[in-house]
């Protein structure tokens, strides 16, 4: 279980045909297993690129990250990829369910040719249940709403028991009842199993819900409010 | 993994149609074509096979005996009657000992024997001087060829002791017996035998028989000749007729004015003032060739050719030998004159390149004074040339005549277009396509021996005899002309024994320095030969024959394997470019899912995993396919498959599909797991060539910008504009 994440001067950027642009600029943060942090921002001041180096998505450009002060990020392809099932848990804006499998074969995919302690299929029961989709199992994911199908990639994410939920921008594509409702899980998971959330977000109101609230803006973090109550 | 890719395919329908239609595709199109190649390279093959044959495997000549024409490979069809000797009988030995010879079956070509036919003597009533006409008329196919020769005697009238040539009159000839000129062979019976069934042939007449190892050569030091043992060709290949007259001249000869009336005709000119003079017929009579060869059979086996039956002579004393004989003739002796030689050609511009595109021309031989008998100072096409250095050391032979064969029983094909020349029992083949003018003969005309052993086409050899018996006749240590060797475990024609022929040929040439030259993939090649005018007769025009192309039918077998193996490189080569296509447009339209996939915690390993089950899957199916489509076809078809044939099919197929995933495993790992969360956001591969202002330039900076799926470069651009 990883309990801190730490950002040293990292920086990202893109080059491409002759056109540099900086997407993330020397920015030192630090995260607390445990914490519930929103970042928030416009388009295009860098959360998602954050949010995807938080998770070993992608690689910085300059500075290092350390996950329990081991730089992860400079290990092979598939040590990162066990990290990332071992500690990391993605929900997606646009859910990316594998719209041939059923819910419950969505949330299996993660443990695919892994090989786990604890049974798989009740476990994947166990986590759309505290989604509260035990009536959804065999849906396939074009049978549910938006919000269902989030719910599908929540239980997906969580169903290997991650210490850390990263989520972009989970209620992007709901309507903001829903999007509530969501939000509302993302908080029972933080509180009930401990781990990390770090939670992306255009929707202001959701985000004054955060315990940690990280502003950005053109690649820098304008704010970083600890202290917020949920 | 396997469960999630089924559900994948079956619950997207319409794109596992696609596939299932595309694998089928590919079993259908390995199976026609794998079978269609191997059809037609089976087709090619036979026919090689079929159109050519050859009895032995490889050809062992002396060194220094290659034609001009062997230049471009290719080998007249009379090349082993012209050569005399070359090869020890040690050297011959050497190579039966070689390992893998099956065969080694040698013949030495001695020389043209002298036959006669005995067809009794005339008997004449009326004192005079007579003419004996004999004309010898040979029919060579395209014309007859006429040969007189006049005699004259005295008979009852004038006694010719001590008497010139001027006179044109020579000692009294009541002899009506035919000669023949056949070429004379010796042979290893033994291994003639194993070669193309000798022994088998030999017709059951009288004492007829093959040869006996206590069949041996004795030299007669007494009367001078040399005693051994000859089987005879029962196949007279000239077509000839000749007819002898006896003509009383209308001279007013008597006991009282002969030696008067002599003188008048030595003075008048001897033979020449003979020739003029008129005669009445007092006999004639006419044989046929094979007339002539089956009575000498018939006196060689002492069985009436037509009946079978044996023929009851006339007792004759010896107290009583036939006048008209002479002892040598009493004796069966006879003699070898004439050695065989090699026609000389020399390449010429082929008037039909297309038709023929191999032609020579005969080079005739000038011959000079000191060439012997009708050859002096005449053109011949070979030259002539005698079995010893002087007429005084000419061979002169006494023949057991053991036995005859039947050629046409031998085990080799009787048609010359379809076999190597086994030109020791039948002759080469012959047409006339086109007159000397170079009109053209329709239809063309086939050419047939003409008995004389210097013209272009010569008979095969009519008489065969031991290699001891040669050895001894020609009378030096070098007698066999060639050996034609067949290798053990060499059946038909292919890699295998063209490896195994050269292995055997090269030994040969490494042991003994003799030349050697595989026969089993050469084929048949139509050649053109301008016949010459000679002598100051018409050019006989121009002949074509079937020679001997060494190595086209293995070359054509080889090109036919080299095309099969390109077909099948080229099936294999488009059905991999058509999975890898298919499995590169799947990845892109699935590069998001994989995106995803590596997010949530996928090794890239298992990715890649993923699709080569992919692979395994469709691949198993399609071997599976091609598998049932195969024994289908051959369970309802007469044609058999081989096993590796078949397990090939079906492996090709699965090794395709394993091979498409290649490319499309390969690309998995440069999918980004952060694919997985961007969206329209920023870019680093895209590039823009040119400003977009229409349909057209729109167009252009998809293909040359981003969205070709012709680079794989290009495909991450592609995914960019889609995703």
């Amino acid at each position: 279980m990883i309990r801190k994440i730490n950002f040293f001067n990292v920086e990202k950027v893109y080059r491409g045909d002759g056109v540099q642009t900086s997407a993330l600029n020397e920015n030192n943060l630090s995260f607390d297993i445990g914490e519930f942090t929103s970042i928030i921002g416009p388009s295009g001041s860098g959360k998602s690129t954050l949010l995807s180096l938080l998770g070993t998505l992608d690689q910085p450009t300059n500075g290092k990250i350390t996950y329990d002060g081991e730089e992860i990020l400079k290990k092979r392809k598939n040590k990162i990829a066990d990290f990332r099932f071992e500690e990391i848990g993605f929900i997606f804006q646009q859910f990316h369910l594998l719209p041939t499998l059923t819910a419950i074969e969505n949330v299996l995919t993660p443990l695919f040719s892994r090989k786990v302690t604890y049974n798989k299929q009740q476990r994947a029961k166990e986590v759309l249940a505290q989604v509260g989709l035990e009536d959804k199992v065999n849906s396939l994911p074009s049978q549910l709403s938006g919000g269902q199908q989030q719910r599908v990639a929540i239980a997906r994410a969580i169903v290997h028991k991650p210490s850390w939920l990263l989520a972009d921008e989970p209620t992007g594509n709901l309507d903001s009842e829903t999007g509530e409702l969501i939000f509302e899980l993302l908080k029972q998971l933080n509180q009930e199993e401990g781990c990390g959330v770090i939670f992306v977000t255009h929707d202001a109101t959701l985000a004054s819900k955060a315990n940690r609230i990280i502003t950005m803006k053109d690649g820098s973090v304008q704010s970083d409010q600890v202290g917020v109550s949920l | 993994m396997i469960r999630f890719i089924w559900q994948n395919w079956w619950r997207k329908k319409e794109r596992l149609i696609l596939l299932l239609i595309g694998a089928f595709i590919i079993s259908a199109g390995l199976t026609y074509l794998i079978g269609l190649s191997d059809s037609n390279r089976g087709t090619i093959v036979d026919s090689l096979q079929n159109q050519w044959s050859a009895s032995y495997d490889i050809v062992v000549r002396p060194e220094g005996s290659r034609s001009v024409t062997e230049e471009k490979e290719l080998l007249e069809p009379n090349y082993l009657s012209g050569l005399n000797g070359g090869i020890s009988v040690d050297q011959y030995e050497a190579i039966k000992e070689i390992s893998g010879i099956e065969v080694a079956a040698p013949i030495a070509v001695i020389g043209y024997a002298d036959y006669e036919t005995d067809f009794g003597s005339v008997e004449l009533e009326e004192e005079g001087i007579y003419r004996k006409t004999q004309t010898v008329s040979v029919n060579n196919g395209i014309g007859i060829e006429e040969e007189i020769s006049r005699y004259y005697f005295p008979y009852n009238v004038w006694d010719i002791l001590d008497k010139g040539s001027e006179y044109g009159v020579g000692a009294p000839n009541f002899d009506l017996s035919v000669h023949n000129l056949s070429l004379l062979a010796g042979i290893d019976p033994e291994q003639e035998a194993k070669l193309i069934g000798l022994d088998e042939a030999i017709l059951d007449r009288g004492s007829s028989r093959f040869f006996k190892d206590t069949d041996g050569y004795y030299f007669n030091e007494n009367k001078g000749y040399h005693e051994f043992p000859i089987i005879v060709n029962n196949h007279a290949f000239v077509d000839k007729t000749v007819d002898i007259t006896y003509e009383r001249l209308d001279l007013p000869i008597n006991d009282q004015n002969a030696d008067e009336l002599m003188e008048e005709v030595k003075n008048s000119g001897g033979q020449d003032y003979l020739h003029t003079v008129d005669g009445s017929e007092h006999h004639r009579s006419t044989y046929t060739g094979e007339e002539a060869f089956h009575a000498f059979i018939s006196e060689m086996t002492g069985v009436d050719w037509e009946t079978g039956k044996v023929i009851e002579h006339e007792e004759q004393s010896e107290d009583e030998p036939d006048e008209a004989q002479t002892q040598a003739q009493q004796e069966g002796v006879t003699g070898i004159v004439f050695q065989s030689s090699q026609l000389n050609y020399e390449e010429i511009g082929s008037p039909y390149a297309n038709r023929w595109p191999y032609s020579y021309q005969l080079e005739p031989v000038q011959n000079g004074e000191d060439v012997m008998g009708a050859y002096a100072n005449q053109e011949s096409f070979r030259e002539p040339g005698l079995v010893a250095e002087t007429y005084t050391e000419l061979p002169r032979i006494k023949p057991d005549w053991i036995g005859f064969y039947d050629s046409s029983q031998l085990t080799i094909s009787q048609d010359p277009t379809s076999e190597l020349p086994m030109e020791t029992y039948r002759p080469a083949s012959a047409e006339l396509v086109m007159d000397g003018d170079g009109q053209p003969v329709n239809p063309p005309q086939q050419l047939k021996p003409n008995g004389d052993p210097y013209s272009f086409l010569t008979d095969p050899p009519g008489m065969l005899t031991t290699i001891e018996a040669a050895e001894e006749l020609i009378g030096h240590d070098e007698p066999i002309s060639a050996i034609r060797v067949k290798v053990t475990g060499v059946t038909d024609m292919g890699e295998e024994s063209q490896e195994i022929l050269e292995q055997v040929a090269s030994e040969i040439e490494n042991q003994t320095g003799l030349i050697t030259d595989i026969t089993l993939g050469s084929s048949p090649q139509l050649a053109l030969t301008y016949v010459p005018e000679v002598n100051d007769q018409e050019a006989l025009g121009w002949l074509q024959q079937p020679w001997v192309n060494i190595g086209s039918s293995i070359s054509i077998f080889r090109e036919t394997k080299m095309s099969f193996t390109s077909i099948l490189a080229s099936v294999m080569i488009v059905a991999v470019v058509y999975v890898w296509s298919s499995g590169i447009v799947s990845l892109l339209s699935r590069r998001k899912e994989f995106a995803v996939l590596l997010s949530i915690g996928w090794r890239p390993s298992q990715i890649s995993k993923l699709l080569l089950f992919e692979s395994i899957i469709v691949g198993l199916f399609v071997a599976l396919t091609s598998w049932m489509m195969l024994g289908f076809v051959y369970m309802n078809s007469t044609s058999s498959i081989s096993i590796d044939r078949f397990v090939m099919t079906g492996l090709f197929g699965f090794l395709i599909y394993l091979l498409g995933a290649v490319v499309p495993i390969w690309m998995t790992k440069r999918i980004r797991p952060y694919e997985a969360i961007q969206s329209g956001e920023i870019s680093k591969t895209s590039k823009r060539m040119f400003r977009t202002r229409g349909l057209l330039t729109m167009r252009g900076a998809t293909l040359l910008g981003n969205g070709s799926v012709v680079y794989c470069p290009l495909f991450r651009l592609h995914y960019r504009l889609h995703y």
